[in-house]
């Protein structure tokens, strides 16, 4: 279970985020949606480590673990960037969290043929990801954030910039994908029909305060 | 920006890394520097210096020379670099790389070849020496943000009744003249403190600050004139890089668009596009092809005898072999770029660190790793022989203080070619390796190295190069059992005889052809 308690973030004295509170149980997905700026991801970085939080705390399975570097946390992220390593094939990216977990090179190939075959892009392997398609690419960077079986995935807009068939295509894999392997997860989207598809349990962020003149 | 969570290890391990290239600069250039002032320096001996005639002149002598090698150079450098920028056409290209290679190449090499062509010492021949260095600084610093002005300004220009002249003034020389005043004061601080062209090529007559640091200090142990010169020498290349630094206003991209045009040539036009390119390259390019001939002719006609003597591992006149001294040079370079491009990673991956940006830690990091720009090798040198004398920090006879001075001067250049690339990796990749569990020593090693190959390449050949090249501090430092291919060009071409003579030539083509193929490698 994850669970969120009390949390503050704030940039150069501008306040990101201010006391949220909230619990993921184990293996349902909790939707985060909110306005612009509201800071849906600025609570997925402070959870997995990529910003530090002013104050409050994160806990995952009754321990607390604020203050742990990011790569000790087992938390995986995917983002609309999707953000693939462009100097590693696909299967080198995907085996790229088991190789710096130690990994033997018989467990990431296993694993790497599991992931590709998990996200229906089986004769991938080979290829320079330069030349995959946005839905490819997407579709890889989940694989590459499951691959070292993570005990929480973050979401952050996975689905945006994709064209409508893709898009429901993957929102339903990935739903598939979680519920096969009893992953808990967080997902932000400003979609609402995204948010009503993986929904177990929903928050929604309030506007930006204006800083007063 | 928001700063990661990370572990106190990492944090302190990530500050202290800093202390390796501070430290560096400051024990074997800021500490030499100062305490050779501190030993040396006094009033009086300024006030002599500056009401001596001789010196006076050798000032005097410093600045005109300078300034006139500017000028020079940009009237052979300014007509290519409009025409490159400007125009596509065949050998273009071929002809931009003849134009830059001299860069890299050491300046005796390039002093040899014009003296090979001139066969006199003299101001004609320092400047044609210091033209084929610096046409590459005005090429590389000019050339792109001329590429970046949209020719359709002037033809707007035109339509609107203005000359070329005209539009010259008032359209383009807006766009360029900031970075055409940055080369200028980059060119007139090559010129100023040029040390190798100066010994092969001035002669006795022509003596400049540079060379009499090093008269003084090493020939005459005159240590309180020289330090005398080099602060003045100092004050004058801060005064024109404080002159030269470019104002918000000026650097305005405004007008500017993002791609390079090409425009179609006219053929009533071509010729002055050809001569402009071509006249400028020939400039550049006959005192190397002249290196090369003088390397192969003995008293006007085809030899290879230097060749073989060279060849078979004999130096004529010189107590050292030529496979000795290539080895040092090798070494010394293989040894510098290691050094230097470890420094410069860690320096340039510091300054670009989000956690590090603008803090204070990271302007002393940028301030001090650009000092080797303002200081001359010849202070360097001065620096290094009055503070690396004594026990226990006698170094001054230490063969590994060499590629050491090397990588001091060869820094500042790799850090510029590393730090943009840094800049460029997307620190997502980075926080996308933590999630999936890099430590930070894996994201370094299998993100940041993994892509900054083909940079960390080009570094470590420009650092080779520059000590390959290097002459000036190695002068301070070198020993008969430490001598380097450039101190043996220079020993070759200042004695003596055809075939001593015509074997430096020999030693400088074979410097020609490591340089380049070094850099054409990197």
């Amino acid at each position: 279970m994850l669970k969120v308690n009390n949390l503050c973030v704030s940039y150069t004295d501008q306040q990101i985020v201010s006391g949220l509170s909230f619990e993921v149980p184990t293996a349902t997905t909790l939707t985060i949606t909110g306005p612009s700026g509201a800071g849906k991801s600025t609570v997925l970085k402070a959870i997995c480590g990529l910003v530090r939080t002013s104050s409050g705390s994160v806990f995952i399975d009754n321990r607390d673990i604020t203050q742990l570097p990011t790569h000790r946390r087992g938390i995986g992220l995917v983002t609309q960037t999707n953000d693939l390593f462009p100097h590693l094939t696909v299967a080198q990216n995907i085996a790229f969290g088991l190789r710096m977990n130690g990994a033997s090179n018989r467990e990431m190939s296993d694993r790497v043929r599991e992931m590709l075959n998990v996200v229906g892009l089986a004769n991938f392997a080979d290829r320079d990801i330069n030349s995959l398609s946005g839905g490819e690419a997407r579709r890889i960077a989940l694989a590459r954030s499951l691959a070292p079986s993570p005990k929480i995935l973050l979401l952050d807009e996975p689905f945006t910039g994709l064209d409508d068939e893709i898009r429901i295509s993957l929102m339903y894999q990935t739903k598939a994908i979680l519920a096969s392997s009893s992953m808990t997860s967080i997902l932000v989207t400003h979609d609402h029909s995204e948010a009503e598809f993986f929904s177990t349990s929903a928050l929604s962020l309030p506007p930006p305060v204006e800083p007063s003149l | 920006m928001a700063e990661r969570v990370e572990s106190t290890t990492a944090m302190t391990m990530r500050r202290l890394l800093s202390v390796f290239p501070i430290g560096f600069v400051v024990v074997f250039l800021v500490l030499p520097f100062f305490n050779s002032v501190a030993s040396f320096f006094s009033l009086s001996t300024t006030r002599e210096v500056l009401s001596n005639s001789s010196m006076l002149g050798i000032v005097w002598f410093s600045l005109w020379q300078a300034m006139l090698s500017v000028v020079a150079t940009m009237i052979v450098a300014f007509p290519a670099t409009w025409a490159l920028s400007r125009f596509q056409f065949r050998g273009a290209q071929l002809c931009r790389g003849l134009l830059t290679t001299p860069f890299v190449l050491p300046s005796i090499v390039v002093a040899a070849g014009v003296l090979a062509i001139t066969h006199r010492t003299g101001v004609v021949s320092i400047l044609w020496a210091h033209v084929v260095f610096n046409v590459a600084v005005v090429l590389r610093l000019v050339g792109p943000r001329w590429s970046l002005l949209h020719p359709k300004y002037e033809e707007s220009a035109a339509t609107l009744g203005s000359s070329p002249l005209r539009t010259f003034v008032y359209v383009v020389w807006p766009t360029i003249r900031t970075t055409v005043r940055s080369a200028a004061a980059l060119v007139f601080a090559y010129c100023f403190t040029s040390f190798g062209v100066i010994s092969i090529v001035g002669g006795f007559s022509r003596r400049t600050l540079e060379t009499e640091i090093f008269t003084q200090s090493v020939r005459l142990g005159n240590m309180d004139v020289a330090i005398s010169l080099a602060i003045i020498q100092m004050i004058v290349v801060l005064l024109v890089f404080q002159i030269s630094r470019p104002s918000v206003q000026q650097t305005s991209s405004i007008n500017v668009v993002a791609t390079p045009t090409a425009l179609n040539v006219k053929t009533r036009g071509r010729w002055i596009v050809l001569v402009s390119v071509v006249a400028p390259t020939l400039i550049v390019t006959l005192p190397l092809l002249a290196t090369l001939m003088r390397s192969i002719s003995y008293r006007g006609q085809l030899s290879l005898h230097a060749w073989s003597t060279v060849l078979s591992g004999t130096l004529p006149r010189l107590n050292v072999s030529t496979w000795k001294v290539m080895g040092t040079s090798l070494v010394f370079s293989l040894a510098t770029a290691f050094l230097a491009v470890s420094l410069a990673l860690i320096a340039s991956q510091q300054m670009s660190g989000n956690h590090f940006q603008y803090s204070s830690q990271h302007r002393v990091l940028r301030l001090i790793t650009s000092l080797p720009i303002v200081v001359s090798a010849a202070t360097l040198g001065l620096g290094l022989v009055t503070t690396f004398n004594k026990d226990p920090f006698a170094w001054r006879s230490h063969t590994w203080l060499i590629p050491v001075i090397h990588a001091v001067i060869a820094l500042p250049i790799a850090i510029r070619i590393l730090e943009p690339a840094i800049q460029a990796i997307p620190l997502t990749l980075r926080d996308n390796a933590a999630t999936l569990g890099a430590t930070p020593w894996q994201t370094w090693l299998h993100v940041d190295v993994a892509l900054l190959r083909p940079a960390l390449l080009r570094s470590f050949g420009f650092a080779a190069t520059i000590s390959l090249g290097e002459f000036g501090a190695t002068s301070f430092l070198t020993r008969s059992d430490s001598t380097t291919m450039t101190m043996a060009i220079s020993q070759l071409l200042g004695r003596p005889g055809a075939i001593t003579q015509q074997s430096g030539y020999v030693l400088a083509s074979v410097l020609i052809v490591l340089t380049v193929g070094i850099s054409s490698r990197a």
